[in-house]
């Protein structure tokens, strides 16, 4: 369903992307980990079209993101790929519920009175009925995450990225969001999700990737990854981060 | 010293409190768009728009208000013919205060982070929606302070279309005081009148901000 193909890209003289292949399929959770700063939301961000990309390609259901000449890749391929941000990104002069109402009554053209009553059942599904007219400075970051999944959630996506979601978290924040996750996955939305964690992976991904400088260096499943991961780099970033 | 003259002449206060108010009024208005057009046009990633617009504030805040009103009042009045002092007064100031407006809204546009207008990007919205529905709602909130310190400027600065030949309380102070040399009390009374108006803006600002705040926390 998502194509991504030999994706390059440069900031100057610093080449964050040396050619990202990989593809994900209807269902599917890509879980995509490596170092910090190795380019997983630069990645993204050239996934659903918000940056550009210097050389490749990535198709979703095979229509091109990337247009020559358009700085933004077209409005109905972004509403098609949900994002979901380290820092959350709320709009903070919007409540819960203007949030989550914003995109379909502005981009899909929804009723308030639809996309509102929509919002409050999304909102509903992440736990968080109580706090729709709240706005995001009235929120812990816990909550704050689980509007912002609501809110791309509201776009009807055909996938969901997930941009270090729990990076920005207070540790006993980070179960309620990584929940709200799972059952995402158990019913199956389509999901690439750059993390940390490692016991999410093991226990949702389908397909793992790790990045290393702008490559990928290895991919396969979370057995494959977690028993028998092969290449040194692999095994030195997981032996850091798995204790 | 006679107070009694500021009661004396109210008529001719009033008239000048009168045009003013109105001279402040529509040059504050005319300055927001002028001010948000041009502060768009600043973060335009066309550099023939941003650079046009570098110029216009550059030349603006760096000359004289009352040279720029003497430019456009006897400058250009040498080929147009004004049919009233109103409008080139108004403008006048309106370009002035625009210049100061456009760098307020620049600012506060900027302050709201990078962050917030990829979100409202990746909802599928274009730049234009991102901008009316996400990023200047929010850059609005910041900016209203220094806007408001800029209006009230505008306000006080409106005394120098007096030389405009405009009749507003600062005229109207000079010419009670040809009449009745009480410069002091004239003048005083005066200062108390663009008190009132800039008071009033002030307190008027200050509602703004309370409404708004319970969404500007963070």
């Amino acid at each position: 369903m998502l194509v991504v193909e030999d994706v390059h890209k440069s900031f100057g003289d610093l080449e964050v992307l040396k050619g990202i292949s990989f593809r994900v399929d209807p269902g599917e959770v890509l879980v995509i980990i490596g170092p910090s700063g190795c380019g997983k939301s630069t990645l993204l961000r050239c996934i659903n079209g918000i940056e550009r990309v210097d050389r490749g390609q990535v198709y979703l259901e095979g229509k091109p993101v990337h247009r020559k000449g358009q700085l933004y890749s077209p409005s109905s391929i972004r509403q098609q790929i949900g994002m979901v941000f380290q820092h959350f990104e709320l709009f903070n002069h919007l409540t819960a519920l203007g949030n989550v109402a914003l995109g379909p009554i502005r981009v899909r053209g929804l009723s308030r009175q639809e996309a509102e009553e929509r919002g409050r059942e999304l909102l509903a599904r992440v736990g968080l009925a109580d706090k729709a007219d709240q706005y995001p400075a009235e929120l812990s970051g816990g909550q704050k995450q689980r509007v912002a999944i609501a809110r791309a959630m509201a776009m009807d996506p055909k996938v969901i990225m997930f941009d270090e979601p729990t990076s920005a978290l207070d540790p006993e924040m980070i179960k309620e969001v990584l929940d709200v996750m799972k059952d995402l996955a158990r019913e199956g939305v389509t999901m690439i999700v750059v993390t940390h964690e490692m016991g999410f992976a093991r226990e949702v991904a389908d397909q793992i990737i790790f990045m290393d400088d702008g490559r990928i260096i290895e991919r396969g499943s979370p057995e494959h990854f977690f028993n028998n991961a092969q290449h040194p780099r692999t095994r030195e970033f997981l032996s850091k981060i798995l204790y | 010293m006679d107070w009694s003259v500021l009661w004396r002449y109210r008529a001719v206060f009033l008239h000048g409190l009168k045009i003013t108010l109105h001279v402040s009024v529509v040059a504050i208005v005319l300055a927001t768009i002028i001010g948000t057009l041009v502060g768009l046009c600043r973060l335009s990633r066309n550099k023939l728009i941003s650079g046009l617009a570098y110029v216009y504030i550059e030349i603006i805040r760096n000359t004289p208000l009352l040279v720029q009103l003497f430019v456009i009042y006897f400058g250009i009045g040498q080929f147009i013919h004004y049919k009233t002092e109103f409008w080139p007064a108004t403008v006048g100031l309106a370009i002035f205060a625009g210049s100061y407006v456009a760098e307020i809204v620049r600012a506060g546009i900027q302050s709201v982070a990078r962050g917030q207008m990829e979100a409202a990007l990746s909802l599928g919205m274009d730049y234009r929606q991102a901008m009316r529905y996400v990023v200047l709602p929010q850059a609005f909130r910041r900016i209203l302070p220094p806007l408001t310190g800029q209006f009230i400027s505008l306000i006080k600065d409106s005394s120098l279309v007096s030389f405009l030949a405009l009749t507003d309380i600062t005229h109207a102070a000079r010419k009670v005081t040809a009449s009745t040399f009480q410069a002091f009390v004239v003048y005083v009374g005066a200062a108390f009148l663009y008190f009132i108006l800039t008071a009033s803006l002030s307190q008027l600002a200050g509602l703004v901000e309370r409404k708004v705040a319970r969404s500007a926390r963070s």
